[in-house]
This record gives C-alpha cells, sequence and structure tokens, in this order.
C-alpha cells in the first residue's frame, strides 16, 4: 500500500469532515448560544433535504436555488421548532434537560411526520456537475465534496463576521452569556432566540441539500446529527471554528479507524473515546463556557 | 387481545419501571437502558442455547452481567453533566449494539439468536412485573428514594446536606440496569429469538416518552401509562403509521403544558386514603369554638 | 404502611390486568391497514374459517409502515389479487376465499401479536413477508399453535430449527434461501466473469446483507479465490470511500456489495467515483429505484441476482395488471405474495377438512409439486420446506438503463 492509498484516504478523510462540519456548524449556534444539544437540528436537516428536492427536481431549478430556498425553508422551519418545542420551556424556565428531551421529541417528530408524506423510499437529487470527479492522477476528488468543504469555510466566516461584528451578533452574544441581564439592557432575548433558530435552520437547510446530493434522501438523513453533536464537543462549547475543526478531527479518526481496524466494532471505539474526551477536557479545544453542575 | 400482547405489554411495564427510579426520581435521562436489556437477554439466551445452563443460573447471569456492566459504565458517565450523561447513554447502546453485531461466532450478529428455550409464558412475566414493582415501590419510600429526590431537585443543595451524590447515582443506576436486564431476560425466553436491532434508542426513549407521561414521580402513573400507551395501538390498530407521531405529540404536550405527567406525583395509594377519607366521620374536638 | 399499601397497588393493578385479559375476546373485524392497494375484495363482516357462509380465512402478515414497506405493499397486492383469481375461478371447491391483512411494521413483537391475532380469529393458513427478522420468531409460535406460515423469509433457521437440526412443521419458504442466492451469484461470478479475486463490502448491522456475505465468502473461498478483504459499515453509514479505497489498493477483479438497495446504490456510486473498474457483484436489491439513486454515474460492470422475468411466464399477467391497475413498475414482491396464496389454495383444495390446520401444513408439506403460481411452478422439499429446482436470473443493466436477463441459474443443492 503505497504512498497512493494514503493521500487518498487522506482525501476520504477530509471529504468526511467536510460533510462533518456543515452539520456541525448550524448545531454549533445552538449549543454555544443556548447552551443544550439540538437534537432537532437532524430533523431540519431531513425536511430541507426533502424541500431541496422539491426545488431540484420537480422545479427542475439549480444547486444555487435550491440550496437559497432550503435555506430559507429551513430557517422558517427553525422558527417553528422554537416555537413548539422551547418557547414554553423559556417561560417556565424549565430545567436544561428538558430541552434535550424536547429536542429529541421534536427531530423524532418530524422525521416521522416526513415518513407518513413520503413514505420509507429513497429519493435522489439530480446530479448537479458535469464532472463529478477531480481526477489528480491516481487520486480522486469527489467534485460535490470539494464543494461543501469551500462553502463550510465561507458560512464559517460569514457566521463569524455576523456575530463578532454586527450589532446582532453582539445582542446574539450578550444572550448567550446570560438572558436575562440581557433582557435588562433592552434586548428583547425571546427575538433574540428566535432569530438564532432562523439562522441554524438556515444551516440545517443547505446542510441538508448538500448531504441529499452526497447520499440518498429519506426521512431518517437528519440522524447523521449525532456527528455534528461529537465534533461540536471535541471542537468545545461556544466555539464555531471549534467545531469544524472537531468535525475533521472525528472524520479523520473515523477513517484511520476504518483502516486499521475496520468499522464494525467503530461506535464502541468512539464511545470510549467521546467519553475520555468528556472527562478530560469537557471543554473542548476552543471552548469558552465552562461546563456547568447539571 | 392475545396472550403476546400481554406479554409484551408487560415487559414494557417492566422497562418503565426500570427507569422509573434513574429518571424520575433522580432526574437522569438515560437513552440507553434498552442496551441493559439487551445484554441480559444475550447472556441468558446465551448461556442456555450454548452451554445448556438452566434457568436460574441464566437469569442470574443475565441481571448481575447487567449490573457489572453498569458499574464499568456509570462510574466514568455519571461524572458529567446531565446532558452528556444523556448522550453518552445513547452512545453506550449504539456501541452495545455495535459489539452484538460484530461478535458474531457467538451473538449470531445482526441475524440475531434463535431457537432460545421457551421457559417463560405469561405466569411467568406476570410475576416478574409485579416482583419489579414491589421493588421500585419499596425503593421511592426508601431513604434511597429521598435520596434521589433531593438529588434531582437541587443538586448541590443535596450535597450540602451530606448526601453522597455520586454514590446514590452509582447505586440507582446498577439498580436500574439490572432490573432492564431482567426485563431482557424475561423476554428471551419467551419470543426466543433476538437480534441486536431490537434494542434500540428507540425502544429506550419510548419508555422515557411513557415515564414522561405518567407523571415522572409517581410509579403507578409510569404503569398505567406504559400498559395505556402499549395496549392503546393495539386496539386502534387504523392509526398504526401515526402512532410514533402520537407519541411525539404527547410528549410535547406533556413538557409544554404540564411537565409533571399526567398524575403529577400521585399513587394509587392515595386514592385508597382519599376514598377511605370520604368514609370516615370526623369527630370535633370537644372544645372546638 | 406505604409499603405495604404499595405491594398492594402491585397486586390490584395485576387483578386489573388479568381480568382485562379474561375478558370475553373482543372479536374485532379486521379492519383495512392504510395503504392497501385498491383490488380488495371488501371483508365481510365474518371472521369465522370454517364451512358456515362458504367462507374460508388466510391471514397476511407484512410491513406496511416499516422501512420495507415498499415491498410490503407489493406483496399484499400480488396476495389480493391471487385471491381475487381463485375466487373468480370458483373459490376453493365452491367456498369463497377471504384475507386479512396485518402490519408488522418490520417489528418481531408486532409479526407475533398479528400471528396470534390471526389464529385466534380462524386463520386456517398465513401468507408470510419476506422478513427473516419476523419469519423466524413466528416458528418458534407456530409449533404451539399449528397453523402453517407460507413466506419468503430466506433464513434458513426460518424453515429449520438451528438447534435440533430439524425442520419447523409449520414454516414454508417459497423462494431460494440466501445460501442458495448467494452461492448463484458465487457461481456466476466465479465461472462466467472468471474472477479470481474478490472483494466483499457489506452492513453488518443488516441481516439481510450478513446472511448473503457469509455463504457468499464461503463458497468462492471453496473455488479457490481470493478474498482480498471483508469491510463492513454500520447502519447509518453512507460514507464507504475508506472501505472501498482499502479494498482497492488489493486490485480484486470483483466486489460483492449485497445490500438494501439504497447502501447499494451509494457504494456503487463511490466505488466509481474512486475509479474502480472491476466488477460489482450484487443481491436481489439491486431493481428500481436503483437506476435513479445513482443517476449521473454510468452503471457499468454491474451483475445481480433477479428473481424472476418479470415479463414472460406465468408472472407476465401480474405484472401487466399491477402496471395497468398502480401505474407503476412492480417489484418480483407482487409474484412473491402470489406465490404463498397459491401454495396454501394448493393444499386447501385437496385437504378433506379445511379446518384442520394440522392436516394443511402437512399437505403443504408432502404434496406441494409442481404447482402453478406467478413464478412458474414451485415444488417444495419436504425435508426442508424450502423449494427444489428453484433458481433465479443473473442480469445487469443495458446502456438505457433497462434490466437485462443474462441467463437463469440454479443453485447446487
Amino acid at each position: 500500500m503505497g504512498m497512493t492509498f494514503f493521500v487518498q484516504q487522506l482525501i476520504n478523510g477530509i471529504s468526511k469532515g467536510a460533510v462533518y462540519a456543515l452539520i456541525a456548524v448550524g448545531f454549533a449556534l445552538i449549543f454555544s448560544v443556548l447552551k443544550f444539544s439540538n437534537f432537532a437540528h437532524g430533523g431540519m436537516i431531513s425536511i430541507s433535504a426533502f424541500i431541496g428536492y422539491y426545488f431540484a427536481k420537480t422545479l427542475g431549478l439549480g444547486l444555487v436555488f435550491s440550496l437559497v430556498a432550503a435555506a430559507i425553508g429551513g430557517g422558517i422551519i427553525g422558527i417553528i421548532l422554537d416555537t413548539i418545542g422551547f418557547y414554553n420551556l423559556r417561560k417556565r424556565k424549565s430545567p436544561r434537560i428538558f430541552y434535550f428531551v424536547s429536542s429529541i421529541t421534536c427531530g423524532i417528530l418530524f422525521m416521522n411526520i416526513l415518513t407518513i408524506l413520503f413514505g420509507t423510499t429513497y429519493y435522489s437529487m439530480p446530479p448537479f456537475f458535469e464532472n463529478p470527479v477531480i481526477k489528480l492522477g491516481a487520486l480522486r476528488v469527489v467534485t460535490l465534496d470539494a464543494v461543501i468543504l469551500g462553502t463550510c469555510v465561507a458560512l464559517l466566516v460569514v457566521l463569524m463576521i455576523i456575530i463578532q461584528k454586527t450589532k446582532l451578533g453582539l445582542a446574539i452574544r450578550t444572550v448567550a452569556i446570560d438572558d436575562t441581564t440581557a433582557t435588562l439592557m433592552g434586548i428583547n432575548a425571546n427575538t433574540i432566540v428566535r432569530v438564532t433558530f432562523f439562522l441554524a435552520g438556515s444551516l440545517a437547510g443547505v446542510a441538508g441539500v448538500f448531504l441529499a446530493s452526497n447520499y440518498t434522501i429519506d426521512p431518517f438523513l437528519g440522524n447523521m446529527v449525532v456527528k455534528g453533536f461529537i465534533a461540536s464537543v471535541i471542537g468545545g462549547l461556544g466555539s464555531l471554528p471549534g467545531a469544524i475543526i472537531g468535525a475533521f478531527l472525528l472524520s479523520l479518526v473515523e477513517v484511520a479507524l476504518t483502516v486499521i481496524t475496520g468499522d464494525v466494532i467503530a461506535p464502541a471505539i468512539i464511545f470510549v473515546l467521546t467519553l475520555t474526551f468528556l472527562l478530560i477536557r469537557p471543554k473542548g479545544i476552543a471552548g469558552k463556557f465552562m461546563q456547568e453542575k447539571a | 387481545m392475545n396472550e403476546s400482547v400481554l406479554v409484551f405489554t408487560l415487559i414494557t411495564v417492566i422497562g418503565v419501571v426500570s427507569i422509573f427510579p434513574l429518571t424520575g426520581l433522580t432526574g437522569l435521562f438515560s437513552f440507553g437502558q434498552a442496551a441493559y436489556m439487551a445484554v441480559g437477554a444475550y447472556i441468558a439466551g446465551i448461556l442456555a442455547v450454548y452451554f445448556k445452563m438452566p434457568l436460574i443460573v441464566c437469569m442470574i447471569s443475565g441481571v448481575v452481567g447487567c449490573g457489572l456492566l453498569s458499574v464499568i459504565v456509570g462510574y466514568p458517565t455519571l461524572k458529567l453533566r446531565r446532558d452528556f450523561f444523556a448522550l453518552m447513554s445513547l452512545f453506550l447502546g449504539e456501541a452495545i449494539r455495535a459489539v452484538l453485531n460484530a461478535s458474531g461466532d457467538i451473538t449470531g450478529g445482526a441475524q440475531g439468536l434463535s431457537s432460545i428455550p421457551k421457559w417463560i409464558g405469561l405466569p411467568g412475566v406476570f410475576l416478574g412485573t409485579a416482583v419489579v414493582i414491589v421493588l421500585v415501590a419499596m425503593f421511592k419510600y426508601s431513604r434511597f428514594g429521598r435520596m434521589c429526590l433531593a438529588i434531582k431537585t437541587d443538586e448541590l443543595a443535596a450535597k450540602s446536606f451530606g448526601i453522597s451524590v455520586f454514590a446514590t447515582k452509582m447505586k440507582v443506576y446498577v439498580f436500574t440496569s439490572m432490573i432492564a436486564g431482567f426485563a431482557g431476560v424475561l423476554y428471551a425466553f419467551y419470543i426466543q429469538y433476538i437480534d441486536p436491532n431490537m434494542f434500540g434508542w428507540t425502544t429506550s426513549s419510548s419508555w422515557v416518552i411513557f415515564l414522561f407521561f405518567g407523571g415522572t414521580v409517581s410509579l403507578t402513573g409510569s404503569v398505567l401509562s406504559a400498559v395505556l400507551l402499549t395496549m392503546l395501538p393495539e386496539l386502534l390498530r387504523f392509526a398504526s403509521e401515526l402512532r410514533t407521531v402520537i407519541y411525539c405529540v404527547i410528549i410535547i404536550g406533556v413538557l409544554n403544558f404540564r411537565p409533571q405527567g399526567l398524575l403529577g406525583d400521585r399513587e394509587i395509594t392515595d386514592l385508597y386514603h382519599w376514598i377511605k377519607d370520604k368514609f370516615t366521620r370526623h369527630k370535633l374536638p370537644e372544645n372546638a369554638a | 404502611m406505604k409499603k405495604k399499601l404499595m405491594a398492594l397497588l402491585a397486586v390490584a393493578v395485576m387483578l386489573v390486568f388479568v381480568l382485562a385479559a379474561c375478558a370475553p375476546k373482543t372479536d374485532n373485524t379486521p379492519t383495512q391497514t392504510p395503504g392497501e392497494a385498491e383490488a380488495t375484495p371488501a371483508p365481510s363482516d365474518e371472521a369465522s374459517g370454517d364451512a358456515d357462509g362458504g367462507e374460508i380465512l388466510i391471514g397476511s402478515i407484512q410491513d406496511l409502515s416499516g422501512a420495507m414497506a415498499v415491498a410490503g405493499k407489493m406483496t399484499t397486492w400480488g396476495v389480493e389479487r391471487a385471491v381475487a383469481d381463485i375466487n373468480a375461478a370458483g373459490g376453493i371447491n365452491g367456498k369463497t376465499l377471504k384475507v386479512v391483512t396485518y402490519d408488522c411494521k418490520l417489528d418481531p413483537n408486532e409479526g407475533v401479536n398479528a400471528y396470534n391475532r390471526l389464529v385466534d380469529e380462524g386463520a386456517v393458513a398465513i401468507v408470510g413477508p419476506a422478513l427473516s427478522n419476523i419469519g423466524i420468531p413466528i416458528a418458534a409460535v407456530s409449533e404451539e399453535k399449528k397453523v402453517p406460515f407460507v413466506g419468503q423469509f430466506m433464513d434458513e433457521r426460518a424453515t429449520i430449527n438451528e438447534q435440533t437440526g430439524e425442520v419447523w412443521n409449520y414454516m414454508f419458504l417459497a423462494e431460494p434461501s440466501c445460501l442458495q442466492q448467494a452461492q448463484i451469484m458465487a457461481n456466476y461470478s466465479v465461472t462466467e466473469l472468471g474472477i479470481e479475486s474478490v472483494g466483499i463490502l457489506y452492513d453488518s448491522s443488516n441481516a439481510y446483507a450478513a446472511s448473503h456475505a457469509g455463504p457468499f465468502q464461503d463458497y468462492v473461498e471453496s473455488k479457490g479465490v481470493e478474498v482480498v478483504g471483508v469491510e463492513t459499515f454500520g447502519a447509518d453509514a453512507k460514507d464507504y470511500k475508506a472501505q472501498i479505497s482499502k479494498l482497492m489498493a488489493k486490485n480484486p477483479d470483483g466486489i460483492f456489495i449485497p445490500n438494501y438497495v439504497n447502501t447499494n446504490a451509494l457504494a456503487y456510486v463511490q466505488a466509481r467515483q474512486l475509479g474502480y473498474e472491476g466488477y460489482i457483484i450484487g443481491n436481489n436489491t439491486y431493481t428500481p429505484p436503483f437506476t435513479t439513486l445513482v443517476e449521473g454515474t454510468p452503471i457499468e460492470d454491474l451483475v445481480f441476482l433477479f428473481n424472476l422475468d418479470m415479463d414472460s411466464g406465468n408472472t407476465k399477467e401480474i405484472t401487466e395488471a399491477y402496471r395497468e391497475e398502480v401505474g407503476e413498475e412492480p417489484a418480483f414482491n407482487i409474484a412473491f405474495g402470489y406465490d404463498d396464496v397459491m401454495i396454501i389454495a394448493n393444499a386447501l383444495k385437496n385437504v378433506s377438512d379445511v379446518t384442520d390446520t394440522v392436516e394443511i401444513a402437512d399437505y403443504i408439506e408432502n404434496n406441494t409439486k409442481d404447482v402453478e403460481t406467478a413464478s412458474g411452478t414451485i415444488t417444495l422439499n419436504p425435508e426442508t420446506h424450502r423449494p427444489i429446482g428453484m433458481g433465479a436470473y443473473v442480469a445487469d443493466y443495458d446502456a438505457e438503463g433497462n434490466i437485462n436477463l443474462i441467463g437463469y441459474y440454479l443453485p447446487e443443492d
């Protein structure tokens, strides 16, 4: 197994990482601002995948159009999610664990509604690129993977600009630290939370379309959100760039495991690794917020 | 109403009752309890099929095996904050599923373990359920139960009262895992075939849902909701596609509007007291104004 | 005091339960589960299965709402079509045949419940799904309830008790078993494709895939073919490039990929994207929507198993009927349902007592010989309860994306 093999596997790892990073970005946003693991993100991804499918396949519009449509659609779903899942919990000041339970339930709900509407068969997006594969000698890079990587980085940059440099971003950061104090400062915390959900939903929308293109579409596509969670945890609570780094770390570890041991017991190994990581460095690589006593 | 419906319902009751101390009393959400059911079922099943051990040996081994595993897993995971614990429990479930799939030579892998002898029927499951309910009820009203409630309400305050939080959490975790394992043993010896996909996080989640619906702190509520929500789809078979959706809507409704669940913290004994109260003549004290 | 009361409570709840159980059986009118095909004989309100009213009741258990619902609904269509055809031709010795279908939702618990329910309702024989995780637990129950169960559960343990080596008396398989199917593909690969080295890629959490991978490997190894690697992935995994690259590094002549259709499609696309040019060998799930799912990647050097020739022989009629009624291309599942009913009807027509399920099972075991079905003729082996002399086609896709049948092959036993 020569150099080509290792480089190709590296490319495979990075491709996988790009997909995970896409999911992680939207997940990490909620994780950072509202401080809970939003598993409904997976449900939003699934719905967006179908929205994208509608625009791309049924209406025949191209990739860019579908992305924009899914981003807007996803954002709206995000707001709906907040209304049914979390708004009341905020009003009642429910314990944080309820948010998590609610998010999982909403995620399952979304995916099962999709199952009722679309059945359990698989769909696929039309191909978007003339050349689906870029050939570099014996190496192969899937075009879509490269596009995903680029989009991810671009999204991250845009997001960071919004959060660090705009007034909206300032409001979001304030609410993230303490929503009661933020309200005292004249910020409508509720609106800011809604905006955050819209943003997260849009990111889910973009993720949904790309995932749909890269793989097949079914209501449970969003189950990949688990990878986004692990990436966010590794990268650290409160850090968006950290989540991206975490995503690539995760994918490279997975590929390495596949090459060395075979994929079968990977979930068990990932379990042990994640656990160890959480115990040793709960803050993650770049995390800002300390973990709280539940 | 046939026997298998009853048996599966009762086994679900055991499952829900098993997470009652963990989630209801201590506030620790676990989406991996079904994994312990799997461990119990597989240990018992393998001993019966390949080593021809008698029922008692299989049953005890299954339950004890779960206990041991829960000690090993619980020690690191219970130190994490609550939502991380919940997530790790989900990963535990998947990890166990992966291990079961991978060890095809012993467990049959994804194709499952078949031809397990049928040693448990409806009477056995009935007895098992009754025993479990009694055990958990005793737990709730014991000192342990009260400590758990304290931890759920406010961990820091509980610590300041001298409650050893970590030790209590460990004890509850091991206790609940063993009960879940017991459910697995009964299940294996009834249905005679088990495969790793039967014990996924969806099963664990549905137990959490039933618990919530009935009333997190009410044992009666858990039992009733498990029975109701399992039997109802059976009787209303037309809604089979919508079953999961209905469960989700119930939970969202409960979380949003009645977080204490259907029965809150009432138990069936409260009903007894209430009835008794109605039939008692209250005597006024002699010098009442 | 409270402890005693809690103990009382436990007993009280249980008592209520037992009372509910002992209550007279609510004879639920068998309702149609949603999503059934339109061609359904309207069910009457009688649920008994014997001579009064001139009706015979059979049951059917299929996945109508789970992950395999697409196949389950097609099978149900086949079942109902067969029942309609039989009744149109005079029924079973003058009596009308009636079928009640229950949804097992791909869940073994539901499957067992459905079986018991059908037995309680008086079904004298039951059609099963092409699902082994449903078939195997029902095998054990069928020994108790003694109602024959005919289906396409291809795991050999659904027809033969793994521990005793004896056949399950009431279970019957009406398609080649997974072992036979894997052998057909393995044999074809060795003799016709001339492969000398092969890799295997499958979903280790999928019983169907695992049940093909094992026998395939055993067979090719016994013929001297080198298995360069067996790579797996878990449930929900969608990216197999690492596994494929690993196999490609050893340059096998072919890669065997026997999973469900979406996984197969992804694996096929990724293999070609990575530049693999050898053969891709598949099982019987490379049928539509495979072509839609791999759109954008040319389909070449792919061979797979295909149970039946949908457009010829006995199958042609129902294929065309399905196209007309439903407006879609059918998969061979429609024949599966049809075949199961035919095998059962063959017994029902010739037994002396149509309510004696033991006699019916016995007849199916010993006298299912050259029964005319949608798949051609089926003969069941009394020793194994599986078909004798039933093979399958090996197929590939032509340039327009149509399935092209290369040849018909029989398994070795």
